[in-house]
């Protein structure tokens, strides 16, 4: 029997190069354990073995042809299910599109397709990636495999748990004030939020235009780095990308080059609210990277206490404008019968396919972009973006990389927080300034934390400077 | 400001979603939203440039030429066709489709 426990990308390619199991072997396995797991974990939507082993046995074919199928040749990867792929479901774990199949394949579907890469399944989320928790999908939460009766955060949930419970080698995700980093951080895995702008987002259902990203959530910081590179670039389907040189972020990481970067720690993440335990944890790991002689520097963002005002003005402004298009005609029909007009029919079924937290930011952005709030709210709202990125700008002529933890808070209890949306919204301030600035970040876990709930400390860098991030937490991992 | 029922309504008028018994609890919860929105009011912006996107990009354009396009795909999700048109279950009345 296969270890699927043991198995990094750069393992599993080892292994199909030497002819120890051949794909089809491996996502045969990935199925086996991944269908019954799942039961428990609810971290897949929909899982399609028979279009998986499809593509694993071409993938074999190529192989024995002396082929190089790509650099991700036959890995199991859990795609969130607000990201399309062709002929499969993509619900975004909405009513709204309950029966929804992709009829193409997003832009880093295709670029997956074209390294090798080989898809379990659609995982769950809260519904079009609005939440914290994945308490709010429309099909149920997604359990916390290092404990069941904890949330798996979110809102890309069902792929951090997918990767933490060994159901995929890697997922995408994506990041529009956290969701790829906060549930990897809940789950012991590690995620990546690229730069606005270094991923395509065309074919990923819009959240937060002007936030949203698409990253990488895996077991070690170099796979991450090794998805981030197979899906990143410029894109004409996509205005918002960026032709950006990344071919040297899959290289050994230089420690003498690390040594040269010094390491902000921004008093303001580290003040009342932080649970003790993650702020011991954070001692450690500044003590851990210290040991490799990298230099630290105490720094101050100040405008940090308004990131999630700002983030929650903006975001829900950019929801009720990305939602409108939902009709509920085609895709979830609720009973019509009685319906009077068709503002009648758009206000019955919009209710009957949106779940409350949807409605919640619809009616907030609604209310931000009003006429007569506009001005109070919204725009007051983007011009405190700019003193927060300002803050960044002003940090980076110091300091390359900014150290802070990922959330206050281990993993919380299912329900915990359900019915208080703002102390949900609260527990978002460590990762939404990377968002509001197009940062680049990554959530890496603690280490030797093995049989307790896992904490993790996130690095922010430079526009473009996933390198940075990626190398120390390289680093880091092998120490 | 506090937030009154009567907004409520109105907000989801214009939002065409439809409160069915969920008004309260979403006016309770929008009012402490809306209420620690105030914070903002300690900053001085009136100097300060708004920021409306992600990055600094201004305005980038594509070749305006014709290429391989999506129109056609998803066809499938269709009960049926006349000529070349698509055709949908009713909007009104029960769906048949």
């Amino acid at each position: 029997m296969l270890n699927l426990r043991d198995l990094t990308i750069k393992s599993l390619r080892d292994g199909l190069f030497n002819k120890s199991f051949s794909a089809f072997e491996i996502t045969k396995s990935f199925f086996d354990f991944a269908e019954e797991k799942n039961l428990e974990l609810n971290a897949f939507l929909s899982l399609h073995r028979d279009q998986a082993l499809e593509a694993a046995s071409k993938i074999d074919v190529r192989l024995a042809e002396g082929d190089d199928p790509g650099v991700l040749a036959g890995v199991p990867l859990a795609i969130k299910d607000n990201i399309l792929i062709e002929g499969l479901p993509a619900t975004a774990a909405s009513k709204i599109l309950e029966n929804y199949h992709a009829p193409y394949d997003a832009e880093v579907i295709s670029k997956l397709k074209k390294h090798g890469a080989i898809f379990i399944g659609k995982t769950n989320l809260d519904e079009f990636a609005m939440g914290s928790s994945t308490e709010n999908s429309a099909f149920g939460v997604t359990r916390n495999p290092h404990d069941l009766e904890r949330v798996a955060g979110g809102s890309s949930g069902g792929s951090a748990a997918a990767v933490a419970a060994h159901l995929a080698i890697g997922a995408l995700g994506t990041d529009t004030g956290g969701s790829v980093r906060e549930p990897a951080a809940f789950c012991g895995v590690v995620g990546l939020k690229p730069t606005y702008g270094a991923v395509s987002r065309f074919g990923a259902i819009a959240m937060a235009s002007s936030l949203d990203q698409i990253g990488p959530i895996a077991k070690n910081a170099e796979d991450a780095a090794m998805l981030f590179q197979a899906i990143a670039g410029i894109d004409p389907k996509d205005s918002t990308s960026v032709d950006v040189d990344y071919s040297d972020l899959t290289a050994v990481p230089d420690l003498e080059r690390i040594r040269g970067l010094k390491i902000g720690i921004p008093d303001e993440y580290f003040g009342e609210g932080l649970d003790p335990e993650v702020r011991r944890e954070m001692e450690k790991v500044v003590e851990d990277l210290k040991s490799l002689k990298i230099n630290f520097k105490n720094i101050s963002l100040p405008h940090t206490k308004y990131a999630v005002a700002v983030y929650y003005l903006i975001m829900p402004a950019e929801v009720s404008t990305n939602l409108a298009r939902y009709d509920g005609l085609r895709y979830s029909p609720p009973p019509r019968a009685g319906r009077r007009s068709l503002l009648d029919l758009y206000l019955h079924n919009r209710s009957y396919g949106f779940g409350p937290e949807t409605k919640r930011r619809v009616l907030l952005g609604t209310f931000a972009l009003s006429a007569g709030y506009y001005d109070a709210y919204y725009l007051k709202a983007q011009k405190a973006r700019s003193l927060i990125k300002k803050d960044f700008d002003e940090a980076f002529k110091e300091v390359d990389v900014v150290l802070t933890p990922v959330t206050p808070t281990p993993a919380f209890r299912i329900g915990e927080k359900a019915s208080d949306p703002l102390q949900m919204y609260l527990s978002d301030i460590f990762t939404i300034p990377a968002n509001l600035a197009g940062l680049p970040a990554i959530s890496i876990p603690a280490r030797g934390r093995e049989g307790k709930l896992p904490i993790a400390f996130q690095l922010m860098g430079k526009h473009w400077r996933e390198k940075d991030i990626l190398d120390i937490g390289r680093l880091y991992e092998r120490l | 400001m506090e937030l009154k029922e009567s907004d409520i309504r109105k907000l989801s008028e214009l939002a065409r979603v439809s409160l069915e018994g969920e008004e309260a609890s979403l006016l309770d919860s929008m009012r402490e939203i809306i209420g620690y929105f105030e914070v903002l009011n300690e900053l001085k912006t009136e100097v300060v440039e708004p920021m409306s996107g992600g990055t600094s990009l201004v305005n980038r354009f594509r070749d305006d030429a014709a290429g391989w396009s999506y129109q056609g795909l998803g066809r499938e999700g269709f009960s049926s066709e006349e000529g070349e048109s698509l055709k949908t279950p009713p909007v009104f009345g029960e769906s048949n489709a």
